[in-house]
C-alpha cells in the first residue's frame, strides 16, 4: 500500500502530534502509517479522509506489484 | 464509574501488589532473612514501570492504558509472544519433571490451564460468526 498522507498533512499545515491528536491516536502511530510500516484500520482510515477531506483511493492506494495480483 | 486512580499508576500499583504478595510468601516459606535480596528487584521494575508509562511511547501508552489501535495490535503480538514462551517453558519443564522424577502436580495444574485457556479463547474468539455464510449464495 501507497499512501499521501504525508503529503496531505504537510498541505493542511499540521504536525505530526496535531494530526495524531485530531484523530485521537499517537504521534507514533502518525509516523508509522506515513511511512507505510502499519495499514490503519477501516474506521481510521476513513477518519483520515474526513479529515483531509479527499476519498480514500486519493489518500490510499495499492502497490503496482498488489495491483497485479 | 470511573476508577479514581489515574491511569498511568494501575500497572506499577498492580505490580507493587502481585510483588508484595510474592514477598510475602518468599518470606513465609524462606525465612524473612532472604527478603532485603529479593526487594530490590520489584522495586527496580516498579520503578521501570513508572518512568516509562511517562514516557511517549507504545510502552507508555500501554502502560497508561491509553494505546491506540496500532499499539493494542503491538500489545495483542507481545501478549501471543508470552503465551507461547511460557506454554513451551511448561512442557519442556513437565518433560524433565517426569525424567527427572520429580514432582509432577504443579506442572501438570499449569499444562490443565494452559488447555483451558485454549479452548476458552477457540470458543470465544474462533466460534462462527452469524451470517458468515449466506444460505442464499
Amino acid at each position: 500500500m501507497q499512501n499521501r498522507v504525508r503529503e496531505q498533512r504537510r498541505e493542511a499545515g499540521l504536525t505530526q502530534a496535531d494530526l495524531a491528536g485530531a484523530l485521537g491516536v499517537s504521534r507514533q502511530t502518525v509516523i508509522s502509517i506515513e511511512s507505510g510500516r502499519y495499514l490503519p484500520s477501516l474506521p481510521l482510515a476513513f477518519r483520515l479522509a474526513q479529515l483531509f477531506e479527499v476519498t480514500l483511493e486519493q489518500l490510499f492506494s495499492l502497490d503496482n506489484q498488489e495491483n497485479h495480483r | 464509574m470511573r476508577s479514581r486512580i489515574p491511569d498511568r499508576m494501575i500497572a506499577p500499583l498492580l505490580l507493587a501488589a502481585g510483588s508484595i504478595v510474592v514477598l510475602v510468601i518468599g518470606g513465609a516459606v524462606h525465612g524473612w532473612s532472604t527478603l532485603p535480596d529479593v526487594i530490590p528487584i520489584p522495586i527496580l521494575a516498579i520503578a521501570a514501570m513508572w518512568v516509562w508509562g511517562r514516557r511517549d511511547t507504545d510502552m507508555g501508552a500501554v502502560i497508561r492504558r491509553r494505546p491506540d489501535e496500532r499499539q493494542l495490535e503491538r500489545r495483542l503480538r507481545v501478549q501471543a509472544l508470552v503465551g507461547r514462551v511460557v506454554s513451551a517453558g511448561v512442557a519442556v519443564g513437565y518433560l524433565v519433571a517426569t525424567a527427572t522424577g520429580s514432582l509432577l502436580w504443579p506442572w501438570e495444574a499449569m499444562l490443565g490451564l494452559i488447555v483451558i485457556a485454549l479452548v476458552a479463547g477457540w470458543l470465544l474468539c474462533l466460534r462462527p460468526e452469524k451470517g458468515a455464510i449466506d444460505e442464499g449464495d
